[in-house]
């Protein structure tokens, strides 16, 4: 584990050393900075706090929202919510699976683009509706997400 | 510890019995031997409870909320009458002993309980058809009837007799018929070829009781080679 | 700034209100989650170029959801003084253009205005714009039939106030409740308040709320806390998010409230990460609520203090149960605990905590000022107030609505949602989210509140609705849920982690078409077994979804699994393609689109024969539902389906057409009893299966409806010979101007043949049952439209007068004009009500026809013995009935109309006569038949067609014909022939899946102009080019084949 690690992984137990049960807070901050909450990580928090690996462990696999491997360069979330179900929603992962190549929780080869089928994401009026980083796209059709993922494919590019 | 002389009534199956404060119904009912199934509760961590397992469920009759409670974390309350017995606890109960049964890996002659499952005697208890005889049949490793060359049909076989035969050295003749579970049926018949008997051997013991389900029997003998 | 004196609110209101008015104009944008996934941002970045640019002084504001999704992007602009003009679907030409024309040019642009705010909305504080400032032909919102049912309490600032701009908040009356609360009330009146307001638990499970803080008020203890349930997780519910982004201080009033009267001094909000923009105007909020005293130590300067602290979830739905969502915070597996003990007496930490949704903290300060009264006045007796509902799926109008409880069902979806998208017919409401269950159209008058949802087996939960339409598979519904409930299951209880699973597996047995009926009854037990023993609620309520459906629509579930059909072309592994599935008969549509683009016509000619007798027929005047389940309507718009079977047919009449297919002959004779597309069907199918068929009609020729109702404009009579020919040469016999019943009686049928179809048709029209309807002048509509087709000459006079919406007086009207007469149809109802086919109603108008709508005939106007018009009862259109119409109501005004002739065709009559002694047809108004379509009382007779249904199109027609020859075949020992015969087909055609995805443009057909086509019995619409018809062939996306992989996938 890199020095850098550590010493944001320290920042984030000292930040929240004073409110009660932070275990969820840190592991989320973990998350949000470094991408995911991998094993070393985990290792690092237990041995630097009061928490077992195991009740660490306990917690991380049981939201969904935490991940063991580094995601993809941009995460697209396809919403399975109800509303969208019935309007074409399980389409719209399919085509973006086959567009792809990956199942719900793969990344892309090049590491650009990770997929994940989550719940509502709460855009019901826009269904269907799929998320791409912070950015929302609604009333997607399946002709359109070719486009949708070029954009995000030159953006690469032109870096 | 400070002690209490404060009692509260609680009425089991019709009968009175007075729990302490703290007490939960199970607890009151074990005190006093009324049998409550349980497999998520550990007597050995008595604080621990977290009533998942849904075995202990009651029937509130009145003083409480009305319907199914989990007696291992329901309170002793006074007025409170449940029923253990009710044919709603049956139901329930039976109901969440398939459940769990849809979901375990049956490979009972290799499991080291050997004979005090109390998984098949739940399944005797509710009446389920689901596990071979070895589930509750003590004689494990070199004692089983069919390493010693006996052609018991335990491992193919529904139980719910408690192992009657094979607890006395008799072997199974199968009286409860022929399991129609492919999965444990295929683990089954690995003893056999282990100890050398062929298709029309066990064919012939297993047509005396069976009908239907010799069939499926046949097939996975025919997929597993024999 | 520290507020503790009144005084100091009233200086912030001011502000406030100089920040929502203050002499700059502003352009708003909607931008909450929802604006900006519709693509609000880019317009707001254009704006403010455009404001540098053209040097512009105007203000750009972002506010929240004012939950009309449906018309996102919203843009309103507000000039001084003046009313909010809000403009809907907003693009940045549309942007231009407002900001030029009514920002600069201070003009508002009336074509693109959806409506104006000019007084208020909600139940809210506010400044009222004067009479005369208010923009002429732009409506108001509250007479926008989306908001003129709801009264908008929690949602009151959404929309209207920024959001994190405690100012506006204060300006709209904020704060007040809060103040008075902690320097007037003690922490029992608060709590008598909300107990009197009747307020429920707007989570889902609607207990009382105001009880509930009691119980938390009287726990003992010294610290205790209250909680904010944000953990929204039900799909299809979004009201906590628009509240939260767009009103996060009412929901921070609410808590301080709460917290005083319960004497907690923290407050937590459990609030979902996928609600970035949520938690961020939350952030802000509590931040100036604190920098203003509001909120910390001393609340107010009192001495009393608060805090509140975010917690974000971190994606799993049953965190939303209460005490998961304690375990939660407690940074543990959030996996619910058993109760008791109750949040009430040890929640957090412990300690008595009271959690409530966003929602019910949202109402709190509003019941406070207005007291729990004003609030319990709204709503039922036991349901009170207003719910916010999240209006979704399929239908015009989706968002964010807040009616009163109470309000009936059908009002939401028709009046508030505007009724089905595309057309499309209702199929249930599903209500609740997961634990909820789906609502069917017979229930859609029932008032919605917690009790009556209740009792339909639904619940009103966080207030999620979602409409699904005929295109919903309700077994896959259930499914769907299951697939939710199953994987959202924390595994802490058996019943809920094992059962869910194994009721998922047999929903997914039923969809792959494997399951049995057998399955029905484990699935109910279990399910009833499963809600029984369930630790939390969401195992308790899981099978909700699957005991409603069963409950409503078990035909689906019996279809699915003895018929193998899944009617909404959901469930894969039962169809092939969409389009096939749909064709009453079975067409196999991508069979012969693939041979059109092949250029092999007589084939695809040949392929639609297999599964119809009349590809040319239908290729012109099929109602084409086909066309409706076309998947390519996904990607841009649905295949012209019926022009490339007009076309296929009409290249291979010039090519000439193959044989047809048929089995070795079976000595049995069948009676078919008339002549009309159905009986020719069945003849057509009997025939091919080696049977002896014999087809009775009492007119001249062979066609009935095809030949005798439809005009040659639209069909001409060579296409009907042709086809009609092709089956007589099969060796039908037909015997013309033979009228059963007269010429021949049911009983010598009867006693001649193995059996006997019945497809007479409807042929006599309904009475207006107004005096005078027997003297001449008066023309019965049926009768005059055979007459009119069939070439004899009939009298018009100079000008007719329809009565009637359906396609027999379009027909009429459409023919006359021909004829060189003044034609006007009247209508009770309105355009859009008028059963007729669209496409007609306005070739008919083009062609010249004048309408008459709301208009009910209530008199014939008698003179010399003679009719001359009538005089009708003006309508005007009432509630909408649970079908989703709305019923005309008389008013007293009345108006004559008067015409050489009047026409009746208001409705169409099963003519009985044919029938002679035999009791075929009982009471009923059609005749009464099995499934198989064999006659109720008689097995021998078979009857299909408008005669069972009622009037029907022509291929549903074709199909029952179809279906009665499939089952008098099995009827007579036959070993099912039409399978057989299906086998038989082998016509091959590339099955690569082909590379279309890319936008392209539906062909459109041509049609005579207006004033060529009234001259004469010309076709009006023309057939497609070679060149359209191929191009239009190539953008199937062969969904048969994808399918067949579906398919392989599940073995």
């Amino acid at each position: 584990m890199e020095a850098k690690d550590k010493f944001i992984i320290d920042t984030i137990l000292h930040t929240y050393s004073n409110i009660d049960d932070p275990q969820l807070v840190i592991l989320q901050n973990i998350q949000e900075i470094l991408g995911y909450v991998g094993e070393e990580y985990l290792t690092y928090v237990s041995e630097n706090s009061e928490y077992s690996l195991t009740e660490l462990y306990g917690v991380v696999s049981f939201y969904p929202q935490f991940r063991f491997d580094p995601p993809g360069k941009h995460t697209i979330k396809v919403c399975s919510g109800t509303a969208c179900h019935v309007r074409g929603g399980s389409g719209i992962a399919q085509e973006l699976e086959d567009i792809l190549e990956i199942k719900p929780g793969g990344t892309t080869k090049d590491g650009l683009f990770s997929l994940e089928s989550v719940r509502c994401l709460g855009c019901c009026g826009l269904s269907p509706v799929i998320m791409i980083d912070e950015e929302t796209y609604g009333r997607v059709k399946k002709g359109g997400l070719q486009k949708i993922l070029e954009s995000y494919k030159t953006e690469e590019v032109a870096e | 510890m400070a002690t209490t002389s404060f009692k509260i009534n609680i009425v089991i199956d019709g009968k009175d019995y007075a729990g302490e404060p703290n007490q939960t119904v199970l607890d009151v009912a074990r005190a006093n031997s009324v049998d409550i199934p349980t497999l998520c509760f550990n007597p050995l961590f008595p604080d621990h409870r977290i009533g998942s397992c849904r075995l202990c469920l009651v029937e509130v009759k009145a003083g409480g909320r009305p319907g199914l409670q989990p007696s291992c974390t329901m309170p002793v309350s006074s007025g409170l009458s449940v029923s253990t017995i009710s044919d709603a606890v049956y139901q329930a109960r039976r109901t969440v002993v398939e459940l769990l049964l849809s979901e375990h890996v049956q490979k009972c002659r290799d499991c080291p309980v050997s004979g005090e499952c109390n998984f098949a005697k739940l399944c005797r208890d509710y009446d389920i058809n689901g596990v071979p005889v070895c589930a509750e049949c003590p004689n494990q490793g070199e004692g089983c009837l069919l390493t010693r060359g006996e052609l018991c049909l335990g491992p193919l076989t529904y139980a719910n007799c408690n192992a009657f035969c094979t607890r006395k050295g008799y072997r199974c003749e199968g009286c409860h018929s022929i399991m129609a579970n492919e999965d444990i049926l295929r683990f089954g018949l690995k003893a056999y070829k282990d100890a050398g008997f062929t298709k029309e051997e066990i064919l012939v013991a297993a047509k005396v009781f069976s009908y239907d389900s010799m069939e499926m029997l046949e097939r996975v003998m025919t997929e597993e080679g024999f | 700034m520290k507020i503790s004196k009144i005084v100091h609110l009233r200086d912030m209101a001011q502000r406030g209100k100089e920040s929502m008015d203050n002499g700059t104009p502003q352009v708003i944008f909607g931008l909450a989650t929802c604006g900006i996934a519709a693509g609000g941002m880019p317009l707001k970045e254009y704006a403010e170029l455009y404001l540098d640019e053209n040097d512009v002084h105007a203000d750009i504001v972002s506010v929240g959801c004012i939950g009309m999704c449906h018309a996102e992007p919203l843009v309103d602009i507000k000039l001084p003084g003046k009313p909010r003009v809000t403009y809907s679907d907003m693009d940045i030409e549309k942007l231009k253009k407002i900001l030029d024309e009514h920002l600069v040019g201070e003009e508002p642009v009336k074509d693109l205005a959806m409506c104006q705010l000019t007084d208020e909305i909600s139940e809210c504080e506010h400044g009222v714009i004067a009479e005369t400032d208010i923009y002429d032909g732009i409506p108001r919102y509250q007479d926008l039939p989306f908001f003129a049912k709801q009264i908008r309490v929690a949602l009151r600032n959404c929309g209207i106030v920024v959001p994190e701009d405690i100012e506006e908040y204060i300006a709209r009356g904020g704060y007040r409740a809060a103040y008075r609360s902690l320097f007037e009330l003690t922490p029992e009146e608060i709590i008598g308040e909300v107990k009197t307001s009747g307020i429920r638990g707007r989570g889902g499970a609607g207990f009382p709320t105001g009880l509930k803080w009691e119980f938390c008020h009287k726990a003992p203890g010294d610290v205790k806390y209250v909680i904010c349930n944000a953990d929204e997780g039900d799909p299809g519910a979004y009201m906590d998010r628009a509240v939260l982004e767009g009103d996060p201080h009412s929901v921070i009033e609410g808590m301080i409230i709460g917290g005083y009267a319960m004497g907690a001094s923290d407050g937590y909000i459990y609030i979902r990460a996928e609600y970035p923009l949520a938690i961020e105007k939350l952030k802000k909020a509590i931040a100036s609520a604190e920098e203003h005293g509001i909120l910390g130590d001393r609340v107010f300067g009192m001495d009393y203090s608060f805090r509140i602290h975010i917690r974000e979830g971190a994606g799993v739905f049953v965190c939303g149960e209460e005490t998961a969502l304690i375990n939660s915070i407690e940074g543990k597996r959030g996996e619910p605990r058993p109760r008791p003990p109750f949040p009430a007496v040890s929640g957090l930490w412990g300690k008595p905590t009271n959690i409530n949704n966003v929602e019910t903290w949202a109402n709190i300060a509003m019941i406070l000022q207005k007291g729990g009264k004003w609030f319990s006045t709204m709503g039922t007796e036991k349901s009170t107030g207003t719910k916010v509902f999240s209006l979704v799926g399929k239908v015009n109008r989706a968002g964010l609505i807040e009616v009163p409880m109470g309000i009936p069902m059908k009002d939401i979806i028709y009046e508030i949602g505007g009724g089905i998208m595309d057309g499309r017919k209702f199929k249930a409401v599903q209500t609740g989210g997961p634990s909820g269950g789906c609502i069917p159209e017979e229930h859609l008058d029932i008032p919605v509140d917690y009790d009556n949802l209740k009792t339909l087996g639904s619940i009103v939960g966080s207030g999620g609705m979602v409409v699904l339409d005929e295109d919903t598979c309700m077994v896959d519904v259930a499914r769907y849920f299951l697939t939710f409930t199953a994987e959202e299951s924390c595994g802490k209880c058996t019943p809920c982690r094992i059962g869910t699973r194994r009721l998922l597996e047999i929903l997914e047995k039923i969809c792959h078409g494997e399951g049995v009926m057998e399955d029905l009854e484990v699935l109910t037990s279990l399910s009833e077994q499963v809600s029984a023993s369930a630790l939390c609620a969401l195992g308790g309520t899981a099978p909700n979804p699957i005991i409603t459906t069963m409950k409503y629509f078990m035909n689906e579930y019996v279809d699915h699994i003895e018929n193998k059909i899944c009617d909404a072309s959901v469930c894969a592994a039962m169809f092939k393609s969409p389009c096939q599935n749909t064709c009453p008969a079975g067409t196999n549509v991508p069979g012969y689109i693939q041979l059109i683009t092949e250029g092999r016509y007589a084939e695809a000619y040949d392929v639609n024969r297999e599964a119809n007798p009349f590809p040319s027929i239908c290729g012109r005047v099929c109602e084409h539902p086909c066309e409706g389940r076309c998947q390519r309507a996904q990607l841009d718009e649905p295949i012209a389906i019926r022009e490339l079977k007009r076309y296929a047919s009409d290249e291979a009449f010039k090519a000439g057409v193959g044989k047809i297919s048929t089995l070795d002959d079976v000595d049995k004779t069948i009676a078919i009893v008339g002549g009309g597309p159905s009986g020719l069907s069945a003849a057509y199918f009997l025939r091919r299966m080696g049977y002896k068929p014999t087809i009775y009609e009492a007119e001249e020729k062979m066609g009935g409806w095809v030949r005798y109702g439809i005009p040659k404009y639209r069909l001409p009579h060579e296409i009907i010979d042709k086809e009609i020919q092709d089956i007589i040469d099969l060796g039908v016999v037909a015997k013309t101007n033979t009228s059963v019943g007269k010429d021949v009686t049911m009983e010598t049928l009867l006693n001649d043949n193995d059996a006997v179809y019945l497809a007479i048709g409807a042929q006599k029209d309904t009475k207006l049952g107004l005096e005078g309807e027997d003297l001449p002048g008066v023309l019965p509509g049926l009768q005059l439209l055979k007459e009119m087709n069939s070439g004899k000459s009939v009298d018009l006079g100079q000008s007719i007068l329809v009565i009637g919406g359906g396609n027999v007086a379009i027909d009429v009207a459409r023919t006359a004009v021909r004829m060189g007469t003044k034609v006007t149809i009247c209508y009770r109802r309105e355009e859009d009500d008028m059963p007729a086919y669209d496409e007609e109603i306005e070739h008919c108008r083009e062609e010249g026809v004048e309408y008459h709508f709301l208009v009910a005939p209530e008199k014939l106007i008698v003179e010399g013995g003679k009719v001359v018009g009538a005089v009708f009862r003006k309508n005007v259109m009432g509630d909408f009935t649970k079908w989703g119409r709305r019923s005309p109501v008389a008013t007293d005004e009345t108006v004559e109309i008067r015409a050489d002739r009047v026409v009746n065709a208001i409705g169409q009559q099963l003519d009985t006569d044919f029938a002679g002694g035999m009791n075929i047809v009982g009471d009923s108004r059609w005749i009464p038949v099995e499934g198989t379509g064999s006659s109720a009382w008689f097995p021998k007779i078979f009857a299909g067609g408008d005669a069972v249904t009622g009037p029907a199109s022509v291929i549903d027609v074709v199909a029952d014909g179809k279906r009665a020859a499939k089952n008098i075949d099995l009827f007579l020992g036959g070993n099912d022939r039409l399978a057989e015969l299906e086998k038989m087909n082998n016509t091959n055609y590339s099955n690569v899946e082909p590379d279309n995805a890319e936008p392209m443009q539906r062909q459109g057909v041509k049609e005579l102009n207006a004033d060529d086509r009234t001259c004469g019995f010309e076709e009006v619409v023309m057939c497609m080019d070679s060149e359209c018809a191929k191009k239009e062939a190539s953008r199937c996306l062969r969904c048969d084949l994808s399918a067949d992989t579906d398919g392989g996938d599940v073995e």
